[in-house]
């Protein structure tokens, strides 16, 4: 423990104070920088040529004693390469390159194609996370996009009948500039989706085979 | 999935496959066949999470999440269907009657959340019964169930049960297959058969299951 003895002393607190309310309101500045309007988020977003994260989805319904845990990575470059990939409890890997939509999924002989006719809603989906992924939360014609405080974008259905499907999407943006903390898909009062990105790396060299290949 | 409601449709049309012979038990070797037959369904209420394979006409294949709630008592099922990543495409209870709560294309069909219903209760409810008679098959136990002109053959052996079921012509409706038995005798595998030539094969691995309260 440290004597505190004199006037040296009160002025090493004051430059510590300094200091540290210095970074923070260079913290605040730099965080209003990057999600306070459309235009931060796409600037920065545009400095991102690729993100590499783990995820952990939860799917809650009241049908369920306790949510549903699925585990996964996520790998996107851009400017439209996107692999969503779950490693438990169902393996599948879901690709996106040059605008082709694949998915696999790992059964008892192994990985399969799913040539269902869910690939094309899918196709939908992984086209909506590489909007995310460049900075476009506003850019889909079928949803009205609205900024929030703190970082969160609530992304509403326009159309009746799609409400009935997805009610709204909820994003939370990290204060690490370009990264995106979680996404809460709605479908009801009480059946909700949330993904929560870790481990997030930005602009990290990714392989061309992620994007193409098993 | 239009796939596989196709293949549900066309599951009326289905034919082959004919009732093995079995030589009927008496006493208490009939008492004692039943109850092995009763044991391959759930007792009590249970909570199911199972990924599902499907193989559908035309060679398509497709994967799905379930969950389903059982209930033996009341001979209710509560069931939904999920993607993958989680997006409910249908949910559906039957209790004395059927009510689809969701249902997005190509599952909204009624016919769908019927044919659904009536595997799951295949595959987990003691089968409908005016009478019964069992016996022994290649070594294994069968008890042959009778009601309203069907039959359904429950078989029991080797560490798994296969329900069978028939039309009142004794053509092959259904075949269910529970293997990897449980230590609450719940498999985690279940083989779900429609044979004909729109039929479909759907492999149900157990995520996870719980006893309801």
């Amino acid at each position: 423990m440290r004597r505190r003895n004199g006037a040296g002393d009160d002025r090493g607190g004051d430059l510590r104070w300094m200091i540290r309310a210095g970074a923070l309101a260079l913290c605040c500045a730099f965080s209003l920088a990057w999600y306070g309007s459309w235009d931060d988020i796409r600037k920065t977003a545009e400095t991102v040529n690729s993100v590499k994260a783990d995820f952990v989805q939860s799917k809650h319904m009241k049908i369920l004693s306790r949510p549903l845990v699925s585990r996964g990575a996520l790998y996107f470059r851009s400017p439209g390469s996107l692999r969503w990939e779950y490693r438990s409890p169902v393996k599948s890997v879901l690709m996106m390159s040059g605008g082709r939509v694949e998915r696999y999924v790992k059964g008892s002989g192994g990985y399969v194609k799913d040539s269902s006719a869910a690939i094309q809603s899918m196709q939908v989906v992984v086209q909506e996370i590489s909007r995310w992924m460049k900075g476009e939360f506003n850019s889909n014609p079928n949803f009205v996009a609205r900024l929030k405080g703190g970082g969160r974008i609530v992304m509403v259905p326009k159309d009746a009948s799609f409400s009935n499907i997805i009610s709204r999407i909820e994003l939370k943006l990290s204060g690490r500039p370009g990264v995106i903390e979680s996404v809460r898909i709605v479908e009801s009062e009480d059946a909700y989706t949330l993904i929560r990105f870790e481990r997030v790396s930005l602009n990290c060299n990714l392989d061309d085979s992620l994007f193409r290949r098993l | 999935m239009k796939r596989i409601l196709a293949a549900i449709a066309a599951a009326a049309l289905m034919g082959c496959g004919t009732m093995p012979a079995i030589t009927p038990l008496r006493g208490g070797e009939l008492s004692a066949a039943a109850s092995r037959c009763e044991r391959c369904f759930p007792s009590g209420g249970v909570r199911l999470v199972q990924a599902i394979e499907a193989d559908l006409p035309a060679g398509a294949k497709g994967s799905l999440i379930g969950v389903t709630l059982i209930r033996p008592e009341g001979q209710s099922i509560h069931s939904v269907l999920m993607s993958i990543e989680g997006l409910v495409v249908f949910e559906a209870v039957r209790e004395r009657k059927l009510r689809v709560l969701k249902a997005l294309p190509p599952l909204d069909n009624p016919g769908f959340a019927a044919g659904m219903m009536d595997d799951i209760a295949l595959a987990y409810f003691r089968p409908p019964v005016d009478t019964m008679e069992a016996g022994m098959h290649r070594g294994r136990t069968l008890c042959r169930y009778r009601a309203g002109g069907g039959v359904v053959d429950v078989i029991v052996g080797d560490g798994e049960w296969r329900v069978v079921k028939y039309d009142d012509a004794g053509r092959l409706r259904r075949e269910v297959i529970g293997s990897d038995l449980g230590g609450d005798g719940i498999p985690r595998k279940i083989l779900l058969r429609a044979p004909g030539l729109l039929g479909y094969t759907l492999l149900l691995n157990l995520i996870e299951s719980e006893p309801l309260r």
